[in-house]
Parts: C-alpha cells; sequence; structure tokens
C-alpha cells in the first residue's frame, strides 16, 4: 500500500464526506428536523469538533478498507460500488434502527437512507479517483 | 472468485452473533441507562420498539451480509485467520460503532457516559463479528488471494 496515497485518500475522504454531511443534514434535511426538534440536541449545544473527529476516524477506516481491496479494474465503478456497499453496511442500519428506536416519521428515515448513500456512493468515487492519481 | 458457500454461512453466522450480542448490550447491559427519564423521553415505547423489530433484525442482516462480502474481498492468504479477523472488526468498529455513537449522541440529547458504552460495546461487538467471519472463511495457505 502507497502511504502517501493512503493519506491524500484520507484528507480527500474527510473533506468530501464532511461536506456531504453538512449538505444533506444543514439544508436537505433542515425542515424535517424541524417537526422533531423537541427530541434533538439543542443548537447550542452542537459540538462541531466532535462531528469532525467523527469524521476523520470514518475516513482513516474508509480510506484503509478501500487500499486493502482495490483491483484492476475501472476506478469509477469500484468507487461507487465500494460507497455502495458502505452506504448499506452504516447508512442503511443505522437508519432503520433509529426509526425502529426514536419517533422520527418514515419519510425522513427515507429520505436520510437516499441522500446520505448517494454521499456516500460520492466519498468512494473521492477516494477512487484519490488512489487511481 | 467468490466462495459463496462459506460466504453466506459467515453471513449467516455473523448475523446470529451480531443480533445476540446486541441483545445481550441492549437489553441486558445498557437495560438500566435505557430507563433514565433523560432517555425515555427521545424512544418510542417499548411496545412500539418491539413491533417495528424486525425492521431491525433486516438492518443487522444488511450488515452481516456486506460485512462478510467486505472481509471476502481483502482477506489474505498466509496469514493467520485470527489476526485478520481482530484486525477487520476493529477497522469497521472504527467504521460503523463509532460514528454511528458519536453522531447519535450529537444528533439526540443522550448522556456522554451512554455514548461511550456504545463505543465500547459496539467494539466489543464487532470484534466478535471479525473474528466469526475470519474463522468461517478461510483461505488455503499459499494460494492467491480471490
Amino acid at each position: 500500500m502507497s502511504w502517501r496515497k493512503f493519506a491524500l485518500a484520507l484528507v480527500v475522504v474527510f473533506v468530501v464526506y464532511s461536506a456531504m454531511g453538512f449538505l444533506v443534514h444543514e439544508h436537505l434535511l433542515k425542515q424535517d428536523y424541524q417537526g422533531i426538534a423537541s427530541i434533538l440536541r439543542p443548537v447550542e449545544q452542537f459540538n462541531i469538533w466532535l462531528v469532525m473527529l467523527s469524521n476523520l476516524l470514518f475516513a482513516l477506516a474508509f480510506s484503509f478498507i478501500y487500499a486493502k481491496g482495490i483491483e484492476q479494474k475501472p476506478w469509477l465503478g469500484q468507487g461507487v460500488r465500494f460507497g455502495f456497499a458502505v452506504a448499506m453496511l452504516t447508512v442503511v442500519a443505522e437508519n432503520l434502527i433509529d426509526y425502529t428506536v426514536h419517533p422520527i416519521p418514515q419519510s425522513l428515515m427515507w429520505k436520510s437512507i437516499i441522500y446520505e448513500s448517494l454521499g456516500m456512493m460520492i466519498t468512494g468515487v473521492a477516494a477512487a479517483a484519490t488512489y487511481r492519481a | 472468485m467468490l466462495n459463496w458457500k462459506k460466504y453466506l454461512i459467515a453471513s449467516i453466522v455473523v448475523f446470529v452473533a451480531y443480533t445476540a450480542a446486541g441483545y445481550l448490550i441492549h437489553e441486558v447491559l445498557l437495560a438500566s441507562a435505557y430507563r433514565q427519564e433523560e432517555v425515555v423521553r427521545l424512544l418510542r415505547p417499548e411496545a412500539e420498539i418491539w413491533k417495528r423489530m424486525p425492521l431491525g433484525y433486516f438492518a443487522n442482516l444488511v450488515l452481516a451480509l456486506v460485512f462478510c462480502y467486505i472481509y471476502t474481498r481483502g482477506v489474505e492468504a498466509g496469514k493467520h485467520w485470527l489476526g485478520q479477523g481482530v484486525r477487520y472488526g476493529l477497522l469497521m468498529a472504527t467504521l460503523v460503532s463509532l460514528p454511528t455513537a458519536l453522531l447519535q449522541y450529537m444528533l439526540y440529547p443522550l448522556p456522554l457516559a451512554l455514548a461511550f458504552q456504545w463505543i465500547v460495546y459496539g467494539y466489543g461487538q464487532m470484534l466478535v463479528a471479525g473474528i466469526v467471519v475470519a474463522a468461517i472463511y478461510r483461505l488455503p495457505t499459499g494460494l492467491p488471494r480471490p
């Protein structure tokens, strides 16, 4: 494994994944969150550093696992497939359990799964493009 | 080439082990934490949760299938299965359990202690799943990985 490429992929994945999270949760789902504001943490308690730490650790594992499974196949397809697989593992499982346990509307669950999965596939493409470069 | 028989057996066993560990964590070890007033108000009533539990089992099944599939893509011949399983479990916990616990804590006003317990137990749960898949999906020594 090329550690230089791994370090670069780590940074790229962290930035893209964080940007996707911001787009999905701060814009696309903002209105849906207003409907369940009574069970959400107040905005003034929001800790951006904790989110960054979480995203950094995620990017570390994401980039490492992708690097271990690279094959001699077109990079774009590999990136999309890997992003889809990780979405199944994280986004789908997490949102289904979230809906099972917390009193959130089904529409929010579906929107979260769709938007976050697309974001994950874009993150996979970003990782694949970096390892290809 | 994927060994479908080993993959499917591994997926089923991981699903069972992961679900059993989840039951132990959430129904036994954390049962009192979930009864705190500040937590109860964030959850559905217990009867509603159990009504929706098939979705939770489906989520675990999806997780088990993908968890095992990714392992089959990166498993290496010539390395001991136990070490590979432990490393894979820890890596997957960093990918799945840790961010999930932190983001749940950020989203809902849950106690920090509960989030930490989720992280610790989540690592244990993934470690078990990693060892299980590695024990079942072993490659013959000396052959290149599929």
